[in-house]
């Protein structure tokens, strides 16, 4: 097996006993990135010989002890997140030759548990909705999701073992799931935002990708300090389903994997009852669309100003509507987003966790349109803590995943629920060649 | 009224353009208008979950 197809917690432990090497990590990673990359698209900036002489740093530091999970690890990072001498685009024109002078808060944490920056992956521009051109692994004729394409399409291909991406709506757990990868939106708050450059300030969140949810506990555990066990959990979870909106918006196909998901879950100990969704969960949509329009609006209103021309279609028409929105209706909104929060709270601290769909649909067919966040928005909403895990496919080969979610500061739990649920669903955690249609 | 707003200042022309956009705020923004709230429900200002909850 080369290196590249390793999982996060092989190389892991490879490095640490000495059998792998993160130069020849790197090394086979940028090999793969050679071979796919011009199916895929899914890179912006990716500068070899600086991930050479890091992963040389690196190894040599191994001599004083590996300092986490993810030491002598070459993280994808998406292309809004600051970083230090390295062009920073934002997916817009505006910013095509954008050089920081500083890191994101979170890759100054990663650098200092040993992670190396691999490269920067595209995002739709400035993570709204105009779409990059990364193409699908597992179709090359459909989209792999956004806000985060080009992180999702690279963990899932085996470009990297671990990627950043970042959630307003559904940009983390939509294009994950499109992508038969792990996703993790954590608790809003948990990771800083600092210099990364913000889209909706309330609702913005740093996520990441990786192929397993042992991975992903890796990625936590470096990123927060905290070394906890790893064991999937062996009791089987109490679980709240969640239907109503979730039915009625998914696509069949979606709602029917679905359904076998649960079945086999249920089928291996899972106690799963219905959750019933509060009166106020139907407000979810409409406080967002006003929430992150406004805030939306107030981010980019100077440079619009003067660059207005330069802001593809649907972001000039967002930001446009946005600065319309009386300020009553936007405070409106966030009274009633506490509501929400509230209401939900209640509802989902009477299980292990809830689950439902990933998103609505598997992933659309071309590259012009990226997904509805419409499953993902209410845990952006609220801040609460969700996980995607792949959990089928469709009949014409596309990933379908599962979503998780749990009360704030629940990660830890619930990538044990979904390590439990990703053992018992059984989906392919290697990565994929990328398939034409 | 966001739609007059917008002709006001974009001319009608652009407003034409961001029409979807506008309308599909304007939607949001009277459904958050027209519901009922008690006047001591304080908006969200900082997400800050407290973890003794």
């Amino acid at each position: 097996m080369k290196p590249y197809e390793l999982s996060l917690a092989e190389a892991s432990s490879r490095i640490k006993n000495g059998s792998l090497s993160p130069i020849d990590l790197a090394e086979s990673l940028l090999e793969r990135i050679d071979e796919i990359e011009p199916t895929l698209e899914a890179w912006v900036t990716v500068n070899g010989d600086q991930v050479r002489k890091e992963a040389e740093k690196i190894t040599r530091m191994l001599g004083e002890g590996v300092r986490s999970g993810i030491h002598g690890i070459p993280v994808g990072v998406k292309d809004i997140y600051f970083t230090k001498g390295m062009k920073t685009t934002m997916g817009s024109p505006i910013f095509r030759n954008y050089v920081p002078g500083v890191d994101a808060d979170i890759l100054v944490t990663m650098k200092q548990a040993g992670g190396i920056v691999l490269g920067k992956t595209e995002t739709t521009e400035f993570a709204v909705h105009d779409p990059a051109p990364t193409r699908n692994p597992w179709n090359t004729g459909h989209t792999p999701g956004g806000s985060s394409s080009g992180s999702s399409a690279a963990v899932a291909s085996g470009m990297c073992q671990v990627a950043f991406g970042s959630q307003t709506g559904g940009s983390v757990i939509r294009p994950a799931s499109y992508c038969g990868i792990v996703g993790v939106k954590p608790t809003y708050d948990l990771f800083s935002r600092g210099s990364i450059f913000p889209l909706s300030w309330s609702l913005d969140h740093v996520g990441y990708m990786t192929r397993t949810t042992q991975d992903a506990h890796i990625m936590l555990e470096a990123l927060t300090g905290k070394e906890k066990e790893w064991h999937p959990r062996i009791h089987a979870p109490k679980v709240g389903l969640l239907a109503g909106y979730f039915k009625e918006n998914a696509v069949e196909e979606v709602w029917q994997g679905f359904e076998r998901s649960v079945a086999k879950i249920w089928g291996e100990g899972a106690d799963v009852e219905m959750a019933m969704l509060p009166e106020s969960f139907k407000l979810v949509p409409d406080v967002h669309k006003v929430i992150m329009s406004v805030e939306t609006a107030a981010v980019h209103e100077d440079i619009f100003k003067t660059r207005g021309d330069e802001y593809r279609s649907y972001l000039r028409g967002f930001i446009s509507s946005g600065l319309l929105v009386p300020a009553t209706a936007y405070l409106r909104a966030q009274r009633l987003r506490g509501q929400i929060i509230q209401d939900m709270r209640n509802l989902i601290g009477q299980f292990d966790c809830v689950i439902c769909p990933s998103a609505t649909d598997s992933a659309p067919e071309g590259l012009e349109w990226t997904g509805s966040p419409a499953f993902n928005s209410p845990w952006s909403l609220t801040g609460f803590p969700s996980i995607t895990v792949p959990s089928s496919l469709t009949e014409n080969g596309l990933p379908l995943g599962l979503q998780i979610i749990g009360i704030p500061y629940s990660e830890w739990e619930l990538l044990e629920i979904a390590a439990w649920c990703e053992d018992k669903l059984g989906f392919g955690t290697r990565p994929i060649d990328p398939r034409g249609s | 009224m966001m739609l007059e707003a917008a002709v006001e200042m974009w001319g009608e022309e652009r407003a034409e353009e961001m029409r979807a956009h506008v309308e599909s705020v304007s939607k949001a923004v009277w459904i958050v208008g027209n519901t009922q709230l008690d006047p001591g429900t304080e908006p969200v200002t900082r997400l800050i979950h407290r973890r003794d909850e």
